[in-house]
């Protein structure tokens, strides 16, 4: 890090007295010794070096620096100039604590300032250090050990600098400057904040976010090439040599995170954790960033009525118990750890919450690393973290080991740039013991036992003697003051004070105000005094396994299932090919793909010897995989609308995916395998759609995409975009008519190709000194400033070719269109490369866009909903590869009221190629029946169609509209072996999925199933249990549960007592609650 | 057999079509005996007939037999004898909770008139403003749904429902039941969340709401000067001879137990609506003899947890406790007419709960007319009862089955609605464009 020089000078310059920007002195200038030495106590030199007590050690401190470390100190022990500090033995003295994440206040920046961003959220340019640490954060982050901070802006997207200072109080005389700063510029703050759904500022979705981050990184690289004399906050953008901090919120947005680090190949991003990492903690580790981690572990769930424990989630539950183990599972996941004091719940305590991961397991040692060396490794603090000769003084003392759970150890004091911080007294033991009282001039005596804070004082011996506990009990450093009550309720006042010699000798006053004197000698401790101290805890605390034995979440497989080999026999097989519906035919698969279907059970295929898993399928019906084409399923965590803007082709579905979600597996058990990933149709130009296979709860989104599937893209026309349902506030944006929507479309789509053209051009150029051999930098947006540098000395005696290239990258970098991953996208429908799939509902609207591609020359991929296409069947079959309708919904807003279940017949009729979608994660659970209505509505109008082609609507047909039908689709050999096994005929409403295979994987079975309907049980059990024997504290009863309760809110959160709640919504989800569209 | 070829005869009124108002003229009382010869005859309440005979004279079910009887009996001259050979005939289907007639386009807020407003309108009835030209009214009935429940929505008390038939020239023509009882919209009793004390403060305020309208009602039942529409609505289900039910919309376990508790302590008669978690408190629904309207096979799970299949198999495990049950859409505006395929799903899931293809019926035939207490003239066929009875060519709870015929009260029902007059019309267009072979 090229700034750590400059800060230590810094660091050094504090005591000094010449910090040019302090004031002069306002009196005496100070001159005040700055030399300690620690004499004493187990010394933890680092994680891993302890010197113990017995071993008399010093730490030398000058200047703020360690200048010498002595282990086993000698009687000649030079000490002259120095303050000794003479530590007890059970003094343990730590590298002072660093907390990598502080977030401070960002204030508003002047929106006309030149160099500011369009987007409010976009502000690289705000420094912490211009905010700096507030007084009150630093006292307490002392009190809690802390002598250095990371603090960070803690507003939008770019959120600016992060600076690490100390945690010193201010000096009391301003001459001597202010504390130290050890690191500006430490890192920028990235965060995943957005507009909110209401609002409707951009982006009001992750998917956004993405977009802006990834538009925002190229803008930054595109300026780094272009000579300009400009202010831009974009040059605050040079990430090649940024450490970038993501603060997330749920576990995803680290994946997320990880993705733009992989596109712009930033190599050092550090996650912000939200405690939850846990639950993705393979991802976590393939993706190897370092972490911060809050110690925050959510409430205790309420199971304490029938209700309450049946509708608690696993999730929730597994959480609970896991939580302890975060930062110790990530660590053991070979990941760096540092623990931040930051997110934590009201309530809270930091050091409470380490005391519990360190009794579930946490090492103590590694509970240090995450304080001390992994916060100063991720911060790149060269001179911190450790004690270590040359490093900051920053040093933790306490009288006892903090990271010892039963130990009640406080932090006493603690040296922040060798400037001792007073945080705690030392717990006053001197008082303890039995002590004799003799009252002066009398022969009364009395006995008092202290203990802490607590004194009893007997009169009397044998029989006779009185007992009381004294009250009002004040220990002072040698202080000792209460009051004690007679038998007859008489209240006597004593003070006493605790004399070098041993003795305390006090005064006190009588009831009737009569004061005497009194002498207290301290009795011999009394023998077997240890048997009082029996373990008042013998239940076994809860270890937590090294890393979680069982998987996170309800249904999840403990892996993978595997791809094995099976023989599927005498089954009735609906292979959708021209092989048509064998009856007694048998499936094998192998490979993850189908080997071959045939007649019979008898094969004399070669098989390399490998076993086969055999399964008698007799009587039922096998299929291929159901498919979707038009899902929003597992992507409302993060939202599935951009409603910021009308066009936002620049945004990709992709990131709004949660794997995790329940819907996933739900649809297996009904059949589903692939599923297309919609944006929603609240924009004329939506998101980039996503097809994937149900590979329900992988490790990452990216585990679920279709490989090699057909780029997509949601537009939407009609009411929705023109926010004909929106309520009446919503009358400014454009479009507001089936007109706008055309012309909007039209503006975009003559912006595109100008752009292409343009990019084009420049492409072409770079593809042909690809060809022509010589090295060049592929993706001009990665260039940044210095390989700029190393291409310049490169091309001193450049060809041709490549001094063509250069003048184009280099010295004529205005040329160089700058990419816009709008248009970029748009660009793509264009070429061919991506389809359009297109909400649509009335024919005029459907014409309409069939025209706008006649006019510029693609071919449309579906029209969704697409309702009316039977009105204009013979013209969309021209210009669209098929229409994606649903069977039999309507009647839910005007332009749905011609809608009719006949359509997909009546396409079916003329030659349009029609699927059934479910567009609702309920309809997608059971597509077979939705197959079984394009029969039964093809029937009733005695158009004909054979279950075959009936079928299709859920198989064949969108399969060809998605562009996989080379792989899924069918059962035919070579093809991708997703299939179903079904109870009955697959069109009827009374089968139901037995099994269902993705890649060959058993991903669904009724028997599985049950194994994990017994696992869930049983895992909920043990959790419910354990929580119930622990008991509820009181005081939640009435708490408003702050946590984020996704968990159990994995359905849309509709009032099912809401009778109506399958409305089709205005962002064509079918729901119309605002629940649904948010983020939880 | 002039019923048969309805649906080709219709073929030719495409050239009325109009977006809000059905056109079809309603069909005439029964003037001649009509026998029903060789279907399967599934009467719910007794065997099932395989070729059965099933006459309807004035309206209503006379003889239901074998076919045998054929040869016994002598037919007027003007009985029309319907051959239904290889066809399934069964009593209509009943969806208790709709919102048919209240509702014609969703989004449209005129079209909206289920919703009154103030948080309890107990004298508002919903037969009141059905529009009995509703445009889907006609489509739900072309699947056999032949009685359905209207229900108000909105607040803690909603209004009153009515329950009504799809057939008939106005609202008043179409409706059995004016007043079938008062629904209570019952607070969610366990609140989680960011804003659960605020919630926990809305249940007791609620609570107490209900409370206050009920002991008002019962004092002014027994004494009043002065007439109060709203509570002589509520005295329509205090305990009296002519009873009404309450139908309590409750999902959760602790509102189910909760809401038939109360209920049970004023002497009320709960039926509950919903009843997600019922299969958790079946004892306590038996002991109070509260039944249940389940709101559907579809509904999103309660958890990620949650089995996938307990919603489809909830019928079946109510069935298996005793409990009186029926399915409804339950306002699934538009969907009425899947209610058979929404019980088919229980069937498909729960062979080992041993539930029947005969419960599955049960559950959208008689005991939805039982809880709606119109089981003397409804839900299963049987001698005297109202003929109101539909034809399939297959199985109707397999979705690829199709109706042929529907009797509303003995009245033959044209099975055409908006949705087959633009089927027609645009295959018109396709027959001219030569893009599909002309009829013949």
């Amino acid at each position: 890090m090229k700034h750590t020089a400059i800060l230590l000078a810094l660091v050094i310059s504090t005591t000094n007295a010449s910090d040019p920007l302090a004031p002069p002195p306002n009196g005496m200038q100070s001159a005040a010794p700055t030399r300690h030495i620690l004499l004493g106590g187990t010394v933890h030199i680092s994680p891993t070096q302890t010197f113990d007590s017995e071993i008399l050690s010093a730490i030398y401190i000058e200047n703020g620096r360690i200048i010498k470390i002595v282990e086993g100190v000698r009687a000649d022990l030079d000490t002259t100039g120095y303050q000794i500090h003479n530590l007890s033995n059970d003094t343990h003295i730590y590298p002072g604590f660093i907390d990598p994440y502080i977030e401070v206040d960002s204030p508003d920046l002047p929106t006309n300032a030149v160099g500011t961003h369009w987007n409010a959220l976009v502000t690289p340019q705000q420094d912490a250090l211009n905010i700096g640490l507030p007084a009150d954060t630093a006292k307490n982050l002392r009190k809690l050990g802390f002598t250095a901070a990371m603090i960070a802006p803690d507003d939008g997207i770019f959120r600016g600098w992060s600076a690490v200072v100390s945690t010193a109080a201010d000096f009391k005389d301003d001459s001597l400057g202010d504390p130290p700063t050890y690191q500006a510029h430490a890192g920028q703050m990235m965060g995943f904040d957005r507009g909110t759904w209401p609002d409707r500022a951009y982006p009001t979705s992750h998917m956004g976010v993405i977009a802006l981050m990834r538009q925002t990184f190229i803008d930054a690289q595109h300026r780094a090439l272009t000579p300009h004399t400009d202010a831009s906050c974009l040059d605050e953008i040079t990430p090649q040599n940024t450490t970038l901090f993501y603060e997330t919120n749920q576990e995803l947005e680290a994946l997320l995170a990880d993705n733009i680090a992989d596109e712009f190949n930033h190599k050092n991003i550090v996650i912000i954790d939200n405690g939850t990492a846990h639950r993705r903690l393979s991802a976590f580790k393939d993706m190897g960033h370092p972490m911060i981690v809050p110690l925050t572990f959510p409430e205790t769930p309420d199971v304490f009525s029938v209700g309450a424990a049946d509708s608690v989630a696993l999730a929730t539950l597994q959480h609970h118990e896991r939580a302890p183990a975060n930062a110790r599972w990530l660590a053991n996941s070979g990941l760096t750890v540092a623990l931040t004091t930051s997110k934590l719940r009201e309530g809270e305590n930091f050091w409470d919450n380490l005391h519990t991961a360190i009794e579930r397991g946490l090492p103590q040692a590694d509970a240090l690393a995450m304080l001390t060396t992994n916060p100063a490794k991720i911060l790149e603090l060269h001179h911190q973290g450790t004690i270590a000769e040359n490093n900051i003084a920053n040093l933790v003392i306490a009288d006892g080991n903090l990271f010892d759970p039963d130990s009640d150890a406080k932090i006493l004091d603690l040296f922040i740039d060798g400037r001792l911080h007073h945080i705690n007294n030392p717990a006053n033991t001197r008082f303890d013991g039995s002590w004799t009282i003799d009252l002066i001039d009398t022969n009364f005596q009395l006995t008092m036992d202290i203990d802490g804070n607590s004194i009893t004082i007997t009169s009397g011996e044998g029989d006779d003697a009185t007992e009381d506990r004294a009250r009002k009990v004040n220990i002072g450093h040698n202080q000792i003051s209460f009051i004690t009550d007679d038998p007859n309720a008489d209240t006597t006042v004593i003070t006493g004070t605790l004399s070098p010699d041993g003795l305390i000798r006090g005064t006190g006053i009588t009831p009737n105000q009569q004061p005497f004197q009194w002498i207290a000698t301290k009795n011999p401790p009394a023998e077997n005094e240890d048997t009082e101290k029996v373990a008042q805890d013998d239940t076994e605390p809860d270890l937590l396994p090294d890393l979680p034995t069982t998987p996170f979440g309800p249904y999840a497989y403990d892996k993978e299932p595997k791809q094995l080999r099976y023989l599927l026999t005498n089954a009735t097989v609906w292979t959708q090919s021209d092989a048509g519906v064998l009856k007694n035919a048998s499936v094998i698969i192998a490979g993850g793909k189908i080997y071959r279907v045939f007649k019979g059970d008898h094969f004399d295929y070669d098989l390399d010897g490998i076993a086969l898993q055999t399964i008698d399928a007799t009587g039922l019906h096998i299929t291929p995989g159901l498919i979707d084409a038009h899902s929003h399923t597992g992507l409302f965590r993060f939202g599935v609308n951009e409603s910021g803007q009308a066009v936002t082709s620049e945004v990709r579905i992709a990131d709004a995916l949660d794997p995790a979600h329940i819907g996933f597996y739900r649809q297996l058990a009904g059949g589903l395998t692939t599923a297309m990933l919609l944006h929603g149709s609240a924009n004329p130009i939506g998101g980039q759609s996503q097809t994937i296979k149900l590979r329900w709860n992988s490790a990452k989104p990216s585990d679920m995409f279709f490989e090699d599937a057909k780029p997509g893209i949601k537009f939407a026309l009609g009411e929705n975009v023109k926010q004909s349902n929106w309520g009446d506030r919503n009358t400014t944006r454009y479009p507001q008519t089936r007109m706008g929507v055309e012309t909007l479309i039209r503006d975009r789509f003559t912006k595109a190709r100008e752009y292409a053209a343009s990019r084009g051009a420049y492409e072409k150029v770079i593809a042909n000194l690809e060809k022509s051999g010589q090295q060049i930098v592929k993706n001009i947006e990665k260039i940044n400033s210095e390989t700029k540098k190393q291409i310049e000395s490169k091309y001193d005696d450049a060809s041709v070719e490549t001094y063509a290239k250069f003048e184009y990258t280099i010295e004529n970098p205005e040329l160089i269109p700058p990419r816009d991953l709008e248009l970029e996208t748009l660009a793509q429908i264009l070429a061919g490369d991506r389809l359009i799939h297109a909400h649509s509902y009335r024919q005029d609207e459907i014409l309409m866009l069939c025209r706008i591609a006649e006019e510029f020359g693609f071919k449309i991929g579906t029209f969704q909903h697409g309702l009316e296409t039977y009105k204009v069947a013979e013209i969309v079959k021209e210009h669209a590869i098929g229409a994606s309708l649903f069977s039999d919904w309507w009647a839910y807003k005007v332009e749905v009221t011609d809608a009719i279940p006949f359509a997909g017949p009546i396409n079916h009729q003329v030659g349009l190629l029609t699927s059934y979608n479910s567009d609702s994660d309920d309809v997608a659970r059971r597509m077979h029946v939705e197959a079984g209505k394009a029969l039964k509505y093809a029937k009733l109008s005695s158009i004909p169609m054979t279950e075959q082609e009936a079928l299709a609507f859920v198989t064949t047909n969108p399969a060809i509209q998605l562009g996989i039908i080379d792989r899924v689709g069918t059962l035919e050999p070579g093809k991708d072996a997703d299939l179903v096994v079904w109870t009955g005929h697959p069109l009827s409403s009374l089968s139901r999925p037995e099994m269902t295979f993705v890649d060959g994987r058993l991903y669904f079975s009724r028997q599985l199933d049950a194994q994990l309907q017994k696992q869930n049980a049983a895992e909920r059990q043990r959790l419910i249990q354990s929580i119930l024997a622990k008991g509820q504290p009181a005081k939640e009863n009435q708490k408003d549960d702050e946590s984020d309760d996704s968990d159990s809110k994995h359905d849309h959160d509709h009032d099912p007592n809401q009778l109506n709640n399958t409305d089709r919504g205005n962002c064509g989800c079918n729901q119309l609650l605002p629940a649904y569209h948010t983020n939880y | 057999m002039k019923h048969t070829t309805k649906i080709l005869t219709t073929l030719t009124l495409f050239t009325t079509i109009s977006t809000a108002q059905d056109l079809q003229p309603s069909a005439p009382p029964q003037d001649h005996p009509i026998f029903l010869v060789g279907a399967t005859v599934h009467t719910i309440s007794g065997e099932t007939i395989e070729n059965g005979v099933v006459s309807i004279t004035e309206g209503k079910i006379g003889i239901v037999a074998d076919h045998e009887i054929m040869s016994r009996i002598r037919l007027s001259a003007d009985t029309e004898i319907i051959d239904l050979t290889g066809k399934h005939l069964y009593p209509g289907m009943i969806d208790s909770i709709t919102k048919l007639g209240l509702q014609e386009i969703s989004a449209v807020r005129a079209m909206n008139d289920y919703n009154e407003v103030g948080d309890m309108t107990p004298e508002v009835r919903a037969y009141v403003s059905v529009n009995p030209d509703s445009i889907v009214i006609p489509t739900v009935r072309s699947n056999g749904i032949l009685t359905f429940g209207v229900f108000p929505t909105g607040g803690t008390i909603p209004g009153r429902a009515s329950i009504l038939q799809p057939e008939g020239w106005t609202n008043e023509d179409m409706t059995l039941t004016r007043d079938a009882g008062l629904i209570i919209n019952w607070p969610r009793m366990r609140n989680t969340g960011k804003n659960k004390s605020k919630a926990n403060e809305r249940r007791d305020q609620t609570l107490e709401n209900i409370n206050t309208i009920f002991d008002n009602a019962t004092a002014y039942a027994a004494k009043h000067n002065e007439t109060d529409l709203q509570l002589e609505a509520i005295t329509t289900v205090l305990p009296s001879e002519n009873q009404n039910p309450i139908f309590i919309n409750a999902n959760d376990y602790d509102q189910i137990t909760t809401a038939i508790n109360w209920a049970i302590s004023r002497n009320l008669r709960p039926i509950i609506v919903g009843g997600r978690d019922a299969h958790l408190c079946t004892d306590l629904l038996l002991a109070t003899n509260t039944p249940v309207i389940i709101g559907g096979t579809y509904n999103f799970l309660k958890s990620a947890d949650a089995p996938y299949d307990q919603p489809y198999t909830l019928p079946a495990k109510l069935e298996q406790a005793g409990v009186l049950w029926s399915l409804t859409m339950s306002g699934r505006h538009a969907h009425e007419r899947n209610l058979p395929e929404a019980i088919a799903i229980t069937l498909a899931h729960s062979s080992d709960l041993g539930f029947t293809q005969e419960a599955a019926l049960r559950g959208i035939t008689l005991n939805a007319a039982t809880i709606l207490g119109l089981e003397s003239s409804l839900g299963s066929i049987e001698t005297g009862k109202s003929a109101t009875l539909f034809v399939t060519d297959s199985n109707i709870l397999d979705v690829t089955s199709i109706v042929t015929h529907a009797w509303i009260q003995g009245r033959s029902i044209d099975l055409a609605n908006k949705q087959t007059k633009l089927r027609d019309k645009y295959q018109e267009k396709y027959r001219q464009l030569n893009l599909i072979e002309s009829e013949d």
